[in-house]
């Protein structure tokens, strides 16, 4: 039977940090390449831009030199933007693909009906946590949770848990 | 020593993070204190440029590397939660047949 995945004894299977780049990664080489060529391209032309706007005396003349740091500075900032939009996607889609299995994880391990705080359903919940859980929900797994008070939802206003306790 | 090396090794897009906002705050500083130590406008303009511009692209610079470094929490995360389900489903026809349900694929 499948008992080891939510117990919190079981190892977890990831150790440290994800890696940055690769097919099983949030980012792709050609992220980087975009990302770090428009901030490459942006911070070559604000070096340029300094370069031919100083040591000029009127100021006139160093207008045009500071636009174009402007529009270097904008280039750069869209490859950063570039980088996080590329991360952020990859990791909705993950979560996209992730989510139905814990669903289905928890419905298989919960199949009764739900109980609410205040009848003792027996929930539990953790500092920082904005949802109240089921024991068994994989969620929960591994993180220091404590037996839900009453007084947690309706002080904290906890909120039941969309996986294992809605 | 040696745990706070490997510490700086994990979390080095934190610690980057960490160090250009430091750059660029310090390009600001320095940006201010030339363009406040001049009136004429064509001596401030490449303080604007140096100090300004430059402490724009570091301090993005640093949101982009701390949001990143978010990111890839969030990523070995589910990639661990994914791979915990996936062992612990030996039944797979079962799973896959209740994931279908879920994501609307079995109907």
């Amino acid at each position: 039977m499948t008992v080891a995945f939510i117990t919190p004894a079981a190892p977890a299977p990831v150790e440290g940090r994800a890696a940055v780049l690769g097919a099983d990664a949030p980012w792709r080489l050609g992220d980087l390449a975009r990302a770090g060529g428009l901030a490459g391209v942006g911070l070559a032309g604000l070096a340029l831009s300094w370069y031919g706007g100083s040591g000029r005396a009127d100021w006139a003349d160093e207008l045009p030199w500071a636009c174009l740091g402007v529009a270097a500075t904008a280039v750069a900032v869209i490859g950063l933007v570039t980088w996080l939009t590329a991360g952020l996607r990859r990791v909705r889609r993950l979560r996209r693909e992730v989510l139905p299995m814990v669903q289905a994880a928890a419905v298989r391990r919960s199949p009764g009906p739900v109980a609410t705080p205040s009848a003792g359903g027996g929930f539990v919940t953790a500092p920082g946590m904005t949802r109240f859980h089921r024991p068994t929900c994989p969620l929960a797994t591994g993180k220091p949770v404590q037996p839900l008070r009453v007084d947690d939802v309706d002080g904290a206003g906890l909120v039941p848990c969309g996986v294992c306790a809605a | 020593m040696t745990g706070f090396s490997s510490w700086l090794r994990v979390q080095w897009d934190r610690v980057g993070a960490v160090g250009a906002a430091l750059v660029g705050l310090a390009a600001l500083a320095l940006g201010w204190v030339g363009v406040s130590g001049t009136p004429h406008i064509a001596e401030q303009l490449p303080y604007f440029i140096s100090g300004g511009l430059v402490a724009l692209f570091f301090l993005g610079l640093a949101v982009a590397l701390w949001l990143s470094a978010d990111l890839r929490d969030e990523w070995r995360e589910l990639r661990a939660l994914r791979l915990i389900l996936a062992d612990a489903a030996p039944e797979s026809d079962e799973l896959d047949a209740t994931v279908a349900t879920f994501t609307g694929n079995g109907r």
